[in-house]
C-alpha cells in the first residue's frame, strides 16, 4: 500500500487516474481505516486529500454555502454562521462518530462511505446538497441522493472523487433538523435516521418540505410522500400523521438484533413527526 | 511491498524522526517504534477511545490513522501529562475519584477528558458525561470519572478566572 | 504508641496501583518489547462446523519475515490437548449431585475439523505483526462445510451431526438435584405457573484483550510465560503439562492487565502454543489478541434458556420450583459444568423454598466456548426465579416486594440450611445476613412503595409509563479449593507478601497490603505484594469467583501466623520476656504496656538469620518466611436486593433507567471505596447485559457483533445514577468476617431492569422473559395508539 498526500486537486486527480489497481481516497480516514483493519479494503493506493486547500474551506457564497469534501466535523462545529444556517445539517455532523471520530471525520467520508446509517446524509438530502465530484474527465455536480447507490456503493467512477458540496440559500422562516435513534445514547450507529428541511410563509403555513431517511433503506431515502404531507399545511396534528404514516410506507428496512423490520418503520414515522417539530420550531424562531 | 517513508514528529515536545510504512497506525508508531506503550490499542475501530491521544492540539483515534498522516505533526501522549514525576491535577483527580480499576482504559480517558475540559471547561455536568462517552471503560461503571473531569473543569475554569 | 498506626481494614486507603497506571506507565503484555521477539498471527475458521480437507501452507512459508508457520496437523501427537477438566470437582459433590459429565478436551489447533467461527487452524510467526498477518493471508485452506448445530435445540435433536465423535452425544454433562419432592409439589399446589426465560448470549469484555508472551532461556531451562490471566498457576502446569516440564521451570505473571471479569479465568490454547513456539524457536514470542479475535475466539457466556414451573399458595408463598434448563456451551466447556452448577446452586435464591427439582443439560453447539463471566450461572438463574416471583405477584394481584418479603429467608433462621450441596461439595449453609432488610433499604432508598405506587399511578393518568423493578439473590463466594500465599520478613524488616490470586483492577496490591499490615501492626507503605506471578508463590489458584479477598486474606493469615510464632519466641529471648507479655506494635513486637521494650522487626530479622551470631531461641529454626494454604470450609454467602425505576417511551420503546440501587452485603469491607467500584463496575456490567449487548449468531452459524460497533457496551451517557448501600454482615467463617464481592454487581441488573419495564407495562399485562429487553419489543406491547388505555388495572 502506497500513500501519498498531494497538494493539488490536480495532482490528487491525476494520482488517481494513474493507479492501476484499487485506490481509496481518504479524507478524515475514520472510515478507510476500520475497512482494512477489517479486510473489506485492501488498496494499492491511498490518495490524503487533507492536504488540499480548497477540499479544506468553508464559505458564504451569498447565503448559499460551499464547503470542502475533507473538512471537518471540528471545523464545521466551529463556525458559528454554518451553525446558525443549517442546524439540521449539524445534528447529523455532530453524530459521525464520537467525539474524536467527528474531530477528524467528514461529510464526504461520511457520503462515501456509502454506509445507509450515515448520519451526516439524510439533513444533507433534505437541505438540497449538491456535491462537486472530479474525476480524469473534469468536473460535475451530483445532487448528494444521487452519489451513494447501496451499501458500499457509490455512482462514483474511476477516479472520481467528491470535492465539495453546496447548500442552497433557503428563504427565511426555514428551519431544518436530524434525529436519529440508537440503543445507547452516544457513539452508535442510527437504527433510523431522519431529516426533515421546510419553509415556512409569514402565515405560518409550509410552502415547501423536503424529508429524508437513513437506516430504513439500502441508502438514505427522498421522501416525497413525506414532504407533500407538509406542505400547505401549518404541520399541525393532522399532517404530522400523515408524515409519520409516509415516512412508515417509504421504509424497506432490513431486520436485525438492533432492530426488525416493523419496528424501525413504526420509529421512522415518530422519528420524522419528532424532526419536523424541531425544523418547524426552528423555522419559527 | 513495504513501502517506508520517513515521518517527522514531536512527541511531547521532543522531536522523533523514524520510518513507517504507509500502512503503520499512529498507534503502532508510537507504541513500537519509539516505545510509548502508554497509549493502548483496545478495538482497532475508533470505538474505544484507549488509543486517544492529542494531534496538533485536537483528541484523535490514533488507532484510525496512519502514522505518515501525522508527519509534521505535534502529538501528545499520556506520558506527557505530568511533569517532573508531580502527576498532573487531572490525574490526581482520577485517583481521588476511584476513576480507574484496571487502568487500561485510563491513558485514553485522561487524554480525552484533556481535550473535553480545555476546548471548553464551562460545559454542564451532563455535556461533561456525554462527552466521556468517547471512550469506554468496562471496570468503573464511570461515575468516579465523570466526577473527577467535572472538578477538573471546575478547578480549570477558577483557575482561569484567577488568572 | 500502640495506636500510632491505624487499622487499615475498613478504611479506603487510596490504591497503590494506580500511579503507574495513571503516568502511562502501566506494563500490560502488549507492552512487552524483548530483544528478538517474533509476533505471531493466527488463521481463523469461517465456517462453524467444517472438516479440514487440506492446508497449504508454502507461501505463507516463503513469505516476507516469516519464521515459522504451522497447522494442527504440525502440532497433533506433539502437543496434547487442553483437558476438558481445568476445574475438577470434589467426591462430595459428585456422590451428593447427580451427574453426568462428559467434557470434550480441547485441541490447541484442531487437525481434522473446525468446531466454531474464529477457531485456529494455522499460525505464522513472523518478525513482526505486520508481515505475520500478511503471511496468514498467504494460507490457502480447503474444508469440506459440515451442517452447523446452530443451538441447544439442534444440539439435542434426534440424529444431530456431532461436534466431538468420541462423545457420541452433542452433550458435556447433565445435572439432576432434588430438594423435597418436587412432583408431589407442584401436583398439591394451590397455583401453578410455567414459562420459559432466556439468558442471551453476551460476554465480559474486558477492554484489554487477551495477550500472551513467552522466552525460553536454554541455559537455565526456565520458560517464562507472561499471560493476560486471572489464574496463573493454571496456565504453568498447563503449560508445564503439554511440553513436559517440571512446573517449577515455568514462570507465568501475570503483569498488569486490563480487566477479566472471568473471561481471562481458565488457561487456553494460544496460552501453550505461545510457550511451545518461544521454546521451539529459541526467541521471545508475543501474540496479542485483537478485538475482532477476542470476540470470535474468548470466551463468551450466559445463554442459558429455562423451563421453569413453579407452584405457590393463595398467600403467595412459593411451595415448589421445577427447572430444566439447557446452557448453550458451544464447541467446548473450558470450565466444565461450572455455570451450571452455579445456576443450580442460586436457583432459590434468598427463599425458603421447601421443594425444588432441577435438571440442567450443558449442551456443545458449533459457537465460541461457553466459560464463566461475572455472575457465571447467578445471572442467569436469577433472572428466571425474580421473574417468576413477579408473575406469582401478578397473578395474585400482589405486589412483587411483597411476594418477596413473605418468601425470604428471616434473620433469625440464620445460619440457614439450604438442602442443596455447593460445588465444593459442602451442603449448603447461608452462614449470615438480613435479606428482608437489605429488599426494604432497597425500596427506602428509592422513595418508599407506597410513594412510588401513587407517583406511578399519576404517572399514568398522564400517559407516562414508569415502573419500579426488583431483584434479589443470593450469592456463594470465596469458594475453594484453596489459595496460596507466601509470607516474608526481608533483612529489612519489611512484610513480603506474595499470593496466587492475580489482579485485573480489583486492587488486590492494595487490599492485602491493607490486611497484612493490620496482621503485622506495621505502616501500609512496609508490605510489598506481590500477585500473578508462580515463581513467587508454589501452589497457587487464581482470582474467579469472588474468592480473592476471602482466600488470599486466609492463607496470608496462615503464613503470618506461623512466622509470628518465631518472632514471638525470639523476641521473647530479645526483651528477655514471657512471650504471653508481648504483643506486636509500630512494626515490631514489644512488652505490653511497656512503650521502651520493643524490638523492630529488622532486628527480629536480624536475630532469626542463619548462620553465626543469630540471636534464637534454642529449637527455632532459622529465617522468617512461611507458605501457607487456605482451605475455606466452604462458600460465604454475599447477597443484595437491587432496585430501579425505568420510564418508557411509549412511542419507540426505549427504556430510561431514572435510578439504580443496590444493598449489598460482601460482610466486612476492607477497602469501602473500592467495594464500591467493584460493585458499581458489575452493575454497569449488568445494564449493558439487560439492555445493549449481545453476541448474535445468524442461521448459519456466523457471529454478527465481530466488533466494537456492534458489540455495545455502556458508556458514560447510559449509567443511571446509581447508589449502593453496604450492609457489612461479617462473615463467620473467616477471620476477617470477609464475603466476596467481585462479580454481584453484575447479577440483578437484567432482571431487574426487565421486571422494573414489565411493572412499567403492567396495563398491557406485559411479559418481558427473556434478555436483553430491547425497546422493539418493549414498543409492540403499545398498540397503534399507546395514550388509548382503559382505566389501568390495579397495581
Amino acid at each position: 500500500m502506497r500513500y501519498e498526500a498531494p497538494e493539488t486537486l490536480d495532482a490528487a486527480v491525476g494520482l488517481l487516474a494513474g493507479e492501476s489497481g484499487q485506490a481509496r481516497v481518504l479524507a478524515g480516514g475514520t472510515d478507510v481505516l476500520v475497512q482494512i483493519h477489517t479486510d473489506r479494503a485492501d488498496p494499492d493506493l491511498i490518495v490524503d486529500i487533507k492536504k488540499i486547500t480548497e477540499l479544506r474551506d468553508i464559505a458564504d457564497e451569498d447565503g448559499a454555502w460551499r464547503f470542502g469534501a475533507a473538512v471537518t466535523g471540528k471545523e464545521m462545529m466551529d463556525n458559528a454562521a454554518f451553525n446558525a444556517a443549517w442546524p439540521g445539517v449539524m445534528d447529523g455532523v455532530r453524530l459521525i462518530g464520537s467525539v474524536q471520530v467527528r474531530g477528524r471525520a467528514t461529510v464526504g467520508g461520511n457520503l462515501c462511505n456509502a454506509s445507509p446509517a450515515a448520519d451526516s446524509v439524510p439533513p444533507m438530502i433534505a437541505a438540497r446538497a449538491i456535491a462537486t465530484v472530479i474525476g480524469p474527465d473534469g468536473r460535475r455536480e451530483v445532487p448528494v441522493e444521487d452519489i451513494v447507490t447501496g451499501p458500499g456503493k457509490t455512482s462514483l467512477g474511476k477516479g472520481e472523487f467528491v470535492v465539495s458540496f453546496q447548500l442552497p440559500k433557503r428563504p427565511p422562516n426555514s428551519g431544518d433538523a436530524y434525529l436519529r435513534f440508537t440503543p445507547r445514547t452516544e457513539m452508535d450507529i442510527a437504527v433510523v435516521g431522519c431529516a426533515v428541511n421546510l419553509t415556512l410563509d409569514d402565515a405560518g403555513t409550509c410552502t415547501d418540505a423536503r424529508v429524508a431517511l437513513g437506516a430504513v433503506a439500502a441508502r438514505a431515502l427522498v421522501v416525497d410522500d413525506a414532504a407533500k404531507a407538509l406542505i400547505g399545511t401549518k404541520v399541525d396534528d393532522a399532517a404530522m400523521e400523515a408524515l409519520a404514516a409516509a415516512a412508515s410506507a417509504a421504509c424497506s428496512p432490513i431486520d436485525d438484533k438492533r432492530g426488525t423490520i416493523e419496528y424501525r418503520t413504526e420509529v421512522a414515522g415518530v422519528l420524522a413527526q419528532r424532526a419536523a417539530a424541531i425544523a418547524l420550531e426552528r423555522a419559527k424562531s | 511491498m513495504t513501502d517506508f517513508r520517513p515521518v517527522t514528529l514531536t512527541v511531547n515536545g521532543r522531536p522523533h524522526t523514524g520510518s513507517a510504512e504507509s500502512r503503520t497506525l499512529l498507534a503502532d508508531f508510537l507504541r513500537d517504534g519509539l516505545g510509548l506503550t502508554g497509549t493502548h490499542v483496545g478495538c482497532e475501530h475508533g470505538v474505544c477511545g484507549a488509543c486517544t491521544v492529542m494531534v496538533d492540539g485536537e483528541a484523535v483515534r490514533s488507532c484510525l490513522m496512519f502514522a505518515v498522516q501525522a508527519d509534521g505533526a505535534e502529538i501528545g501522549t499520556i506520558e506527557g501529562l505530568a511533569k517532573g514525576g508531580e502527576m498532573h491535577p487531572l490525574q490526581k483527580l482520577f485517583s481521588e475519584h476511584h476513576a480507574l480499576q484496571c487502568g487500561f482504559c485510563t491513558p485514553g480517558m485522561l487524554m480525552t477528558a484533556m481535550d473535553l475540559v480545555h476546548s471548553n471547561p464551562d460545559r454542564t455536568p451532563q455535556e461533561f458525561r456525554d462527552g466521556m462517552s468517547a471512550a469506554l471503560c468496562r471496570c468503573t461503571g464511570y461515575e468516579g470519572i465523570v466526577n473527577a473531569v467535572i472538578e477538573y473543569a471546575a478547578m480549570v475554569k477558577a483557575e482561569a478566572a484567577d488568572g | 504508641m500502640a495506636e500510632s498506626i491505624p487499622g487499615y481494614i475498613g478504611q479506603s486507603v487510596p490504591r497503590r496501583e494506580d500511579r503507574h497506571l495513571l503516568l502511562g506507565e502501566g506494563a500490560f503484555v502488549a507492552d512487552m518489547q524483548l530483544p528478538g521477539m517474533l509476533h505471531v498471527a493466527i488463521a481463523r475458521s469461517q465456517f462453524p462446523h467444517a472438516t479440514i480437507k487440506g492446508i497449504d501452507l508454502a507461501a505463507a512459508r516463503a513469505a516476507e519475515g516469516v519464521e515459522l508457520a504451522i497447522s494442527g496437523a504440525d502440532i497433533h501427537g506433539v502437543l496434547p490437548p487442553i483437558s476438558g477438566m481445568q476445574v475438577t470437582t470434589p467426591q462430595g459433590w459428585r456422590d451428593r449431585v447427580d451427574t453426568d459429565i462428559l467434557i470434550p478436551d480441547q485441541p490447541l489447533i484442531p487437525h481434522d475439523k473446525m468446531r466454531f467461527v474464529g477457531e485456529p487452524y494455522a499460525l505464522v510467526v513472523a518478525e513482526s505483526r505486520y508481515l505475520a498477518e500478511d503471511a496468514v493471508e498467504l494460507i490457502e485452506a480447503d474444508f469440506d462445510p459440515l451442517p452447523p448445530v446452530a443451538g441447544p435445540d439442534a444440539a439435542l435433536a434426534d440424529g444431530a451431526a456431532l461436534l466431538h465423535d468420541v462423545l457420541g452425544r452433542n452433550i458435556a454433562a447433565i445435572l439432576h438435584t432434588t430438594k423435597g419432592d418436587g412432583a408431589k409439589a407442584l401436583d398439591t399446589a394451590p397455583h401453578r405457573l410455567k414459562r420459559r426465560f432466556n439468558h442471551h448470549r453476551y460476554a465480559a469484555m474486558p477492554m484489554e484483550c487477551r495477550g500472551v508472551v513467552a522466552d525460553y532461556d536454554a541455559r537455565r531451562d526456565i520458560l517464562t510465560v507472561w499471560s493476560s490471566s486471572q489464574v496463573v498457576h493454571w496456565v504453568r502446569r498447563e503449560v508445564a503439562n503439554a511440553l513436559d516440564m517440571p512446573e517449577e521451570r515455568v514462570i507465568c505473571i501475570a503483569p498488569d492487565v486490563g480487566g477479566g471479569f472471568g473471561v481471562k479465568g481458565h488457561c487456553y490454547p494460544e496460552d501453550i502454543l505461545v510457550a511451545y513456539l518461544a521454546k521451539r524457536l529459541g526467541r521471545p514470542v508475543k501474540w496479542i489478541e485483537d478485538r475482532h479475535e477476542h470476540l470470535l475466539n474468548a470466551a463468551h457466556s450466559r445463554d442459558i434458556a429455562f423451563d421453569f414451573e413453579i407452584g405457590f399458595d393463595d398467600d403467595g408463598r412459593i411451595l415448589v420450583v421445577d427447572t430444566d434448563f439447557v446452557v448453550d456451551s458451544g464447541a467446548y466447556s473450558p470450565v466444565g459444568a461450572g455455570i451450571a452448577g452455579n445456576s443450580v446452586a442460586h436457583m432459590l435464591g434468598p427463599y425458603d423454598i421447601p421443594n425444588y427439582e432441577c435438571t440442567c443439560t450443558v449442551a456443545l453447539t458449533n459457537r465460541v466456548p461457553n466459560a464463566p463471566y461475572r455472575g457465571a450461572g447467578r445471572p442467569e438463574a436469577v433472572f428466571a426465579m425474580e421473574r417468576a416471583v413477579d408473575l406469582v405477584a401478578n397473578a395474585l394481584g400482589l405486589d412483587p416486594a411483597e411476594v418477596r418479603l413473605r418468601n425470604m429467608i428471616p434473620p433469625e433462621a440464620m445460619p440457614y440450611e439450604v438442602g442443596l450441596t455447593y460445588r465444593d461439595g459442602v451442603p449448603m449453609v447461608y452462614d449470615s445476613g438480613d435479606y428482608p432488610k437489605a429488599l426494604r433499604a432497597a425500596l427506602e432508598e428509592l422513595g418508599g412503595l407506597e410513594a412510588f405506587r401513587a407517583r406511578q399511578k399519576q404517572a399514568l393518568a398522564e400517559g407516562r409509563y414508569i415502573g419500579l423493578g426488583l431483584g434479589c439473590y443470593v450469592e456463594g463466594t470465596g469458594v475453594g479449593p484453596f489459595e496460596g500465599a507466601s509470607v516474608k520478613i526481608d533483612p529489612s524488616g519489611k512484610i513480603m507478601v506474595a499470593t496466587g490470586a492475580c489482579a485485573q483492577g480489583q486492587g488486590h496490591e492494595t487490599v492485602f497490603a491493607q490486611m497484612a499490615a493490620d496482621m503485622w501492626k506495621v505502616p501500609i507503605d512496609d508490605v510489598y505484594v506481590t500477585v500473578g506471578d508462580t515463581s513467587q508463590v508454589t501452589q497457587g489458584y487464581g482470582t474467579i469467583a469472588s474468592r480473592s479477598t476471602v482466600t488470599a486474606s486466609g492463607a496470608i493469615k496462615g503464613a503470618s501466623d506461623r512466622i509470628q510464632e518465631k518472632v514471638f519466641a525470639i523476641g521473647a529471648e530479645l526483651l528477655e520476656a514471657a512471650e504471653n507479655d508481648l504483643e506486636l506494635r509500630d512494626g515490631g513486637i514489644g512488652v505490653r504496656g511497656v512503650p521502651e521494650l520493643h524490638r523492630t522487626y529488622r532486628e527480629i530479622a536480624k536475630a532469626a538469620k542463619p548462620g553465626w551470631d543469630h540471636q534464637r531461641p534454642e529449637g527455632t529454626e532459622a529465617g522468617l518466611e512461611a507458605v501457607s494454604y487456605y482451605e475455606p470450609p466452604t462458600v460465604t454467602w454475599a447477597y443484595a436486593s437491587g432496585a430501579a425505576i425505568v420510564e418508557i417511551d411509549p412511542e419507540t420503546g426505549r427504556v430510561t433507567i431514572e435510578r439504580l440501587v443496590e444493598v449489598h452485603d460482601a460482610g466486612v469491607l476492607v477497602n469501602p471505596a473500592m467495594a464500591d467500584g467493584q460493585v458499581k463496575g458489575g452493575l454497569v456490567q449488568g445494564l449493558g447485559g439487560g439492555l445493549f449487548e449481545e453476541l448474535a449468531y445468524d442461521d448459519f452459524g456466523q457471529l454478527t457483533t465481530g466488533s466494537l460497533m456492534d458489540y455495545l457496551l455502556p458508556t458514560a451517557s447510559d449509567v443511571p445514577p446509581i447508589t449502593v448501600l453496604h450492609q457489612e454482615v461479617p462473615s463467620p467463617l473467616n477471620a476477617f468476617g470477609v464475603k466476596g464481592l467481585g462479580e454481584g454487581g453484575a447479577i440483578a441488573p437484567p432482571v431487574v431492569i426487565a421486571n422494573a419495564v414489565c411493572d412499567a407495562l403492567r396495563p398491557f399485562g406485559a411479559e418481558l422473559n427473556s434478555t436483553p429487553v430491547r425497546w422493539g419489543d418493549v414498543a409492540a406491547f403499545f398498540g397503534d395508539d399507546p395514550f388509548e388505555i382503559s382505566e389501568p388495572s390495579p397495581a
